[in-house]
């Protein structure tokens, strides 16, 4: 009997397309309104996450808090092979040192950030030389004069390219005289750290010639493959607290923690807009409701004799729910059809990745018919309670 | 059940409708017997109670005091959920206006009673197209009820009526949308079915229709004025 009433419902709509369409159309809008917003908003956290997965998703930052002198204790050059020997999944631990000074070739000049690396700087950070080399442990260890430009220092001081082999000065209460050895590929900025706008030199000339290195000024964490980067920096966390007993004295923060800032933003955002538009869903079970009842009118004689011929006031029941039901799943269906539709045009327009919610599909279609159960259960009630001689001589 | 045997019990049935504040005694004590394999017409001006009478008999509605027995089952207090299954199983209806689904076609609609009988689709089908033989509409099967004439259609709600194999019979001035000649074949009809061993109720103003019954009951303002 349950497939014949879904029969009988799609004869019933085919039989009156225009107010079929009608009635639907607050489903319609409710379930496309809802799989846009959702659809939009993974769009939009996937995005996100894949642009900070680009600003090294694997790395996580040490940063000293405040002003407070037992933190600024705590970030010595040390710190580095005690992190790397007490927790579990660090690959690379990178001093960072860095300290805005003018740079000149012939009558170019550019004021820049002067950081003190050392070999493992551009493993980190995946970062990419253009033209020439990095610094090498050797250029370190014999405390070179050298030097390798990010992009933008690179344009800026030699507009003309071919930076190679040249010296420049950096100006450190004197002039001194640096030789180019590489120029580095462009990189996204990222945590502080304006690749591009920087210059590189080993760690030990830079103590040396440039600026004495008594503390670290914050440490990066090169992060092991495969290891959870959340789990690692929490660990950090605790062997930091272990070290200072004071979790205010320093701060350990990652892309991927930001990320999921962002994400958690997105998310509030979005259950926020999902039941705006849940109450639109509301609306359109209103209408459905009222469709069904003038429906139960029309029909009031055709229930009459279905209660002649035997029909149950439980059968009659079941008829229009299973009719309410069907009305509200196609409406569903065609409100994802259309949200989908339409979250694809907008993810194209704004470049972002499409990434459509399977589980919200899922939710749609059982809401939908969860509408229809609710708002098609009064007028199936009503028809059911209908009397039926009353019914049979119903004009 | 065998011929003869009481198949319907009347006891005094009173029934009042109540439209606004004035109470309407539409039967004022009907006490009736009828037996298996009767041909019965209930014979009165319009107003009078028969179509009343005819409901209660047929489930359609429970009398406001007094008794209804059918098949010795008295169904005078029963809900609505089991006086379906009653008519469902004991009771074929035939109407004046024929009352068939307008959006189904006619071996759907002859089909119907067996489904709320939860008779499988196959079975369905099979008994509503003999039924539907019987009548001689064998070649219509998929018809509108509209693209078919007043005596096609009214064929097709005895083939319905029958479809079930209730034992009772009921039907409501089923030639008063018929022309003469074509009353005649459906009263012919009726006449036949109750020579199958069917108890057959006729409910009717038209004296001619009431000629062909083996028993008349006369009723007037809501009670039996005479029996022949």
């Amino acid at each position: 009997m349950f497939f014949e009433n879904i029969k009988l419902a799609f004869k019933d709509f085919g039989s009156n397309k225009l107010r079929t369409f009608l009635s639907i159309l607050g489903i319609v809008i409710g379930v496309a309104s809802i799989i846009t917003i959702t659809t939009l908003g993974r769009s939009a956290t996937v995005s996100i996450q894949k642009q900070v997965s680009s600003m090294g998703l694997e790395t996580i930052n040490i940063f000293p808090r405040g002003n407070d002198s037992e933190a600024r204790r705590l970030f010595t050059p040390e710190l580095a092979g005690k992190l790397k020997n007490n927790v579990e999944g660090i690959k690379d631990v990178i001093p960072i040192n860095q300290t805005p000074m003018l740079l000149k070739h012939g009558r170019d000049s550019y004021q820049a950030n002067v950081m003190a690396v050392t070999v493992d700087f551009t493993d980190v950070f995946d970062y990419e030389v253009e033209n020439g080399n990095f610094i090498t442990e050797d250029d370190n260890a014999r405390r070179k004069s050298v030097v390798v430009l990010g992009a933008e220092a690179a344009s800026k001081l030699f507009p003309g390219g071919d930076a190679l082999g040249k010296y420049i000065r950096i100006y450190r209460k004197q002039a001194k005289s640096f030789r180019v050895i590489g120029v580095m590929k462009t990189r996204t900025a990222s945590m502080r750290m304006d690749f591009d706008a920087a210059v590189y030199v080993p760690r030990n000339t830079y103590n040396q010639r440039l600026k004495r290195i008594k503390r670290v000024r914050n440490y990066v964490v090169g992060t092991e493959k495969g290891t959870d980067v959340l789990i690692v920096s929490g660990k950090i966390e605790d062997y930091l607290f272990k070290l200072t007993g004071n979790a205010d004295s320093y701060r350990v923060i990652s892309p991927a923690t930001i990320a999921g800032i962002y994400t958690g933003i997105t998310k509030t955002l979005n259950l926020f807009l999902t039941g705006i538009a849940a109450i639109s869903l509301l609306v359109g079970g209103i209408g459905i409701m009222n469709i069904m009842l003038v429906s139960v009118a029309e029909r009031t004689r055709e229930i009459g004799i279905r209660k002649a011929l035997g029909a149950t006031p439980r059968v009659i029941r079941g008829q229009f729910l299973v009719e309410a039901v069907v009305l509200t799943l196609f409406g569903g269906l065609i409100g994802i059809s259309l949200g989908t539709g339409l979250s694809y045009i907008i993810t194209v327009l704004l470049k972002w990745l499409f990434a459509p919610q399977f589980s919200a599909f899922l939710l749609a279609v059982l809401f939908s018919g969860g509408v229809g159960i609710f708002f098609g259960f009064y007028p199936a009630v009503k028809a059911s309670g209908l009397q039926p001689v009353e019914a049979l001589t119903y004009e | 059940m065998t011929a003869g045997d009481t198949i319907i019990k009347i006891a005094n049935v009173k029934k009042d409708y109540i439209l606004g504040k004035a109470v309407i005694k539409a039967l004022r004590g009907i006490t009736l017997k009828i037996e298996s394999g009767e041909f019965l017409s209930i014979m009165g001006p319009s107003g009078s109670g028969k179509t009343t009478l005819m409901h209660l008999i047929g489930c359609l509605d429970i009398p406001t005091s007094g008794k209804i027995y059918l098949e010795g089952e008295d169904v005078s207090e029963l809900n609505e959920e089991t006086l379906a299954l009653i008519r469902n199983r004991k009771v074929g209806f035939v109407f004046q206006q024929f009352n068939l689904l307008s959006r189904i076609s006619i071996l759907e609609n002859v089909m119907t009673p067996l489904m709320y009988a939860h008779v499988p689709v196959k079975k369905r089908r099979e008994r509503a197209e003999e039924a539907l033989k019987s009548v001689g509409l064998s070649d219509r099967l998929t018809h509108r009820p509209t693209e078919l004439s007043g005596g096609q259609r009214q064929r097709v709600a005895i083939a319905r009526a029958l479809v079930t194999d209730p034992s009772i019979i009921l039907a409501d001035e089923p030639t008063g949308n018929l022309d003469t000649e074509t009353g005649s074949s459906i009263l012919e009809m009726f006449n036949k079915i109750n020579n199958n061993g069917k108890t057959v109720i006729i409910v009717t103003h038209d004296p001619e229709v009431g000629a062909l019954a083996r028993k008349t009951v006369h009723i007037r303002d809501g009670i039996i004025t005479c029996i022949d």
